[in-house]
């Protein structure tokens, strides 16, 4: 094989195992009462290893984010944007990136990587993301309003400025390929450029 | 075909894992819902057209808001036939009511923030607006006037660079100010300024000085003790004798006329008779003149 066919195959391999294992993740034959257990108890092993840590890391995050963010756009006399500007800072860019980083950090079973563990581990990326993005969407309302149910009505039609369909539809597939990234790539390095490649090619669709 | 790894089997970790999946799965489609809900998908509308010249500023999604609150959004921006611009726009028909017939709506554009899309209704009580109905869209655009106030203060400055130019009238007032203010802090101070020169300040107090003199000689002139003063109230003294004279020698010529008015009373009677006197002479004469010798032929000849 020549030199550079070498090095295109030893680039594209990992690609091509990751393929090749979101395959048989999705394939509905591999989905047998074994597996889904075997998935089911890496998901709860693995949740209530990262979930509560994660959790409350996000949750001071969005804490600290949303004070310096209200504070800062009240000064200059723009706190009609702050609620907008968390949102997506948070919700759209930050924590399912972070959710994506938290589970890529955790020690990779030895070996092959199982179908199960493809399935728990996608799982696992996009409940952490959504719970911490309730999390912050909820932190961010106290952060404006405070404890008031008056706030709602400016809070409901603020998710709806912002979350119009496009940045909806960038949000559940950036989402969905950390978590394919996340899951079926072996090296860690690796999963850092895609996780990378991934943000920035969803932040050019989103804003060109 | 994967192998089950030996992951540590948990108590009912199963279940739970399943009520993980499905609290995230319930988070996700209460978040959607929750979202089309936001957006007005569930709400019921009303159309209404707004029409324009420039749709800068305007975009589909934007708020139309009613004293702060939002009562519709902007579906779609589009060009009409005759070039005006057509800004579509979703009212919601529970806020609808605010929306009246003559009800005003504003596109404002500041110079910081997106445009806002306003609607006024002054007058509640008129009737309601019509769904689909097309009414003018007014702008009101600071980042538009700022060329102009750039251009009007371009043209200020310009001004002020010709008031302030060397042999400019503005500067030429100036070096006439500053002359003018130079003579007055001079030994002549403000006279010196009005008469042109110290010179002619000098001339104007020697000329004030003469005339004071004058004064001085003039007065000694009138008041002092046998002066024209004195002679002329002598003067009037002896002319008021004069005229206490002149009304005595006026009474007794009024006597005089009264005697000559009772005089003439018997002037009628020898007036008459000197006429009849006459009358009779000339009767005389005519009688001798037709005796002889003295009759004359009266015959008349023609010429």
């Amino acid at each position: 094989m020549s030199p550079p066919l070498t090095v295109l195959s030893r680039t594209t391999r990992p690609f091509v195992e990751a393929a090749s294992r979101l395959l048989a993740a999705i394939t509905p034959a591999t989905w047998t009462l074994a597996v889904r257990r075997e998935a089911a108890q890496c998901l709860w092993t693995d949740a209530a290893q990262i979930l509560p840590r994660f959790v409350l890391l996000s949750g001071l995050l969005s804490l600290a984010i949303v004070h310096i963010v209200v504070v800062t756009t009240q000064s200059y006399g723009l706190s009609q944007f702050a609620l907008s500007t968390v949102m997506r800072l948070l919700v759209v860019e930050l924590l399912p990136l972070l959710a994506a980083i938290n589970v890529a950090l955790m020690p990779t079973p030895q070996g092959e990587v199982s179908s199960p563990h493809v399935i728990s581990r996608s799982m696992l990326v996009i409940a952490l993301a959504t719970v911490s993005s309730a999390l912050a969407l909820a932190i961010a309302y106290l952060g404006v309003y405070g404890l008031t149910p008056w706030g709602l009505a400016t809070f409901t039609h603020t998710v709806g400025q912002v979350f119009d369909p496009i940045v909806l539809l960038a949000l559940a597939l950036k989402t969905l390929l950390f978590a394919v990234s996340v899951a079926t790539l072996n090296s860690t390095v690796l999963t850092f450029g895609v996780l990378l490649c991934i943000e920035i090619l969803l932040l050019v669709i989103e804003f060109l | 075909m994967d192998k089950p790894s030996s992951a540590p089997p948990g108590v009912h970790a199963e279940r739970k894992a399943i009520a993980l999946i499905v609290v995230t799965i319930g988070l996700i489609v209460a978040f959607v819902i929750y979202v089309m809900a936001a957006r007005g998908l569930f709400a019921e509308t009303q159309s209404l057209v707004l029409m324009t010249e420039n749709s800068e500023g305007v975009r589909p999604g934007m708020d139309l808001t009613f004293s702060g609150f939002p009562v519709g959004r902007v579906r779609r921006v589009e060009l009409a036939d005759d070039g005006q611009v057509r800004v579509l726009v979703d009212v919601w028909k529970k806020d609808a009511r605010w929306l009246r017939s003559s009800s005003i709506f504003t596109l404002e554009r500041g110079i910081v923030g997106e445009a806002r899309l306003r609607v006024f209704s002054a007058l509640l009580d008129d009737p309601p607006m019509a769904d689909g109905e097309e009414r003018p869209l007014l702008r009101g655009d600071a980042s538009e006037q700022l060329p102009l106030v750039l251009a009007n203060a371009k043209m200020l400055i310009e001004n002020l660079e010709q008031l302030t130019a060397q042999g400019s009238p503005f500067a030429n007032a100036l070096t006439h100010v500053e002359t003018v203010t130079g003579r007055m802090s001079g030994k002549q101070g403000v006279l010196g300024a009005v008469m042109g020169s110290e010179a002619e300040a000098k001339k104007l107090i020697d000329t004030l000085d003469h005339l004071n003199r004058l004064l001085a000689q003039t007065e000694r002139r009138l008041f002092a003790s046998g002066g024209l003063a004195d002679t002329s109230q002598a003067t009037l003294a002896e002319l008021h004798g004069l005229l206490a004279d002149a009304r005595g020698s006026l009474k007794r010529a009024d006597a005089i006329l009264a005697d000559v008015q009772g005089a003439s009373a018997d002037l009628g009677a020898l007036r008459a008779e000197v006429e009849m006197s006459l009358r009779k002479t000339s009767r005389l004469i005519d009688e001798i003149n037709r005796k002889w010798p003295f009759s004359r032929p009266t015959e008349i000849s023609p010429p």
